[in-house]
């Protein structure tokens, strides 16, 4: 009878915990030894929030929902970044088996969303100017101005936006990820490890000229500081993933007009950080 | 009075270098994710309409699993022996790293219904009529290398209209499959992207150090990447026997058998 009622203790729960943004299966007793862990985990929920997420989650690594046709996803339509950079699909991939394997090794996760306007996510400006100037020899004199224009542009965007108070430059969810797994291998979780954002060619290179230079020489400028977008490295739905925690997703891309977005609509961006 | 057709017929669609000017984008509203499971039989008849509308002979709803997978589609298309356009491009599969067998099995695996099409050679008169689209073609050195003769350069047009016809209707699909809300909705390419996009250049821009594909459009083909063997699935559909050399072979190089097509497939959910 004992083991039994020890049984139903440790059972998980289901539910989503909205009051504690602890999403679902987490064990409502904490398995001896977990009881720092959930406080550290908490504490990097909180520093997601505090560094612009809008919403942000506990959740467990078993429930992530990964996909071998995600890889395929940044190629069929073919993202203007694919293979812009030698972290984008297809010149990055990690083995199928290898990321399977990977994601079992993690317990727990923080998911973390950032809220777009329709602007960041639909209308034509989403084809990036500035991935134009990677090509700009193989266009038109006029088409290959414009390109180079807009990589500049976009570098000023950049230096102007480091100037704003922290919280309001995250730039995507991109840099909040790299500020949690600081902190936590600081903390003893060695392995914590958080996925990139979009192509690090634009986030971080795109002062430096619109070619990727670890393409040509196999040298990162940005060594600890770039990772793997998170479909390349571990195959990762986002799609799936933001509906079990409860987010809406829409369909969003270049054929869709900002004005055509109801306002019911609301984008985000999501990122994710494995813990331990 | 009678009803006018809706058929638009084939549409051979120019070279797009990098992001295409936003007057050409198509329109679509925003839909949730994951779509109602009742819209999917409407969908796919859609799909269906649209290959035929945009000149495919015959086009066909195929559940995923019945579509026929052979290690030997592979090798026997792309190796053995070698093809011709094997590393001209980025999209060929020594170059991008091939996909092992059990990977390939995943990925159709996943997906429950696919729309294949069929799709026959241009007539003579789009064939010079889309001349200009294509423009220069600069790919003798692929035939004159080994000391043979050039290719019949009017076949070899005929070849890259037909490959941009099948392209443009995966595009089409992949596209209208998307903002219906399936995702993860996948067109498979048919021939050397070289051959269909860039018969101008000799080498593929993406191949050179630190470069790219600037081309949106371009695909990985369904035989070499995921072993898809065309030859049963036109057998299957009841499209009869498909041409030596399998969905990429030129007419260029067989001008004297009869029965040309291509299959194209779309893999929706």
């Amino acid at each position: 009878m004992a083991t039994t009622r020890k049984k139903t203790q440790r059972k998980e729960k289901l539910e989503f915990d909205r009051g504690t943004g602890i999403a679902a299966f987490k064990p409502v007793v904490p398995l001896p030894g977990e009881e720092k862990l959930f406080e550290d985990l908490e504490k990097y929920r909180q520093m997601a929030l505090k560094l612009g997420a809008d919403e942000a989650i506990i959740f467990p690594v078993v429930e992530f929902p990964q996909d071998i046709r995600v890889w395929w996803r940044c190629q069929l339509p073919r993202c203007t970044a694919s293979g812009a950079n030698s972290y984008c699909p297809p010149t990055w991939r990690t083995p199928w088996d290898d990321a399977k394997r990977m994601k079992t090794a993690y317990k727990y996760a923080i998911v973390f969303k950032v809220n777009r306007p329709p602007e960041f996510w639909t209308g034509p400006q989403l084809w990036t100017r500035e991935s134009d100037a990677a090509i700009a020899k193989f266009l038109p004199e006029q088409r290959k101005q414009e390109a180079l224009k807009a990589l500049s542009d976009y570098v000023k965007w950049q230096e102007d936006y480091k100037k704003t108070p922290t919280t309001e430059r995250v730039h995507g969810t991109a840099s909040i990820g790299p500020h949690i797994i600081a902190q936590a291998r600081r903390d003893g979780h060695q392995f914590a490890v958080t996925f990139g954002v979009g192509a690090c060619q634009y986030h971080r290179c795109a002062k430096y000229g619109a070619t990727c230079v670890a393409l040509t020489t196999g040298l990162c400028r940005f060594p600890l500081k770039v990772s793997p977008e998170g479909s390349a490295a571990l195959y990762q739905d986002f799609s799936t993933l933001s509906g079990k925690m409860g987010w809406k997703t829409w369909v969003a891309g270049v054929c869709i007009k900002p004005d055509d977005v109801p306002e019911e609509v609301q984008y985000f961006q999501c990122g994710t950080t494995y813990i331990e | 009075m009678p009803r006018r057709s809706t058929k638009k017929g084939p549409v051979v669609p120019e070279t797009q270098l990098g992001s295409p000017p936003a007057k050409k984008l198509d329109r679509f509203k925003p839909k949730v994710f994951p779509p109602p499971a009742q819209n999917l039989p409407k969908d796919l008849e859609k799909y269906v309409k649209i290959a035929i509308d945009m000149g495919a002979a015959d086009a066909r709803v195929v559940p995923a699993k019945d579509i026929p997978l052979d290690t030997r589609a592979h090798y026997m298309f792309c190796h053995f022996p070698r093809c011709r356009w094997l590393n001209s491009s980025v999209m060929c599969p020594t170059e991008r790293g091939k996909v092992v067998w059990e990977e390939a099995n995943e990925v159709i695996k996943n997906y429950e219904y696919a729309v294949a099409y069929k799709v026959l050679p241009p007539g003579k008169r789009l064939v010079s009529e889309s001349a200009d689209k294509v423009g220069k073609i600069d790919l003798d050195m692929y035939w004159t290398m080994g000391g043979g003769p050039p290719p019949d350069k009017d076949l070899l047009l005929t070849d890259i209209v037909r490959q941009r016809i099948v392209a443009e209707i995966l595009r089409k699909l992949e596209q209208e499959a998307y903002y219906d809300g399936y995702l993860l909705s996948m067109s498979l390419g048919v021939g050397s992207c070289l051959v269909t996009w860039c018969s101008d250049t000799r080498r593929c821009r993406a191949l050179e150090k630190g470069g790219f594909c600037p081309i949106v459009n371009s695909r990985p083909t369904g035989n070499s990447e995921f072993y898809v063997d065309y030859h049963s699935l036109g057998r299957m559909l009841g499209w009869g026997e498909m041409q030596p050399r399998g969905n990429c072979a030129l007419i260029t190089e067989n001008p004297d058998y009869k029965g040309y097509y291509n299959i194209g497939l779309t893999l929706v959910q």
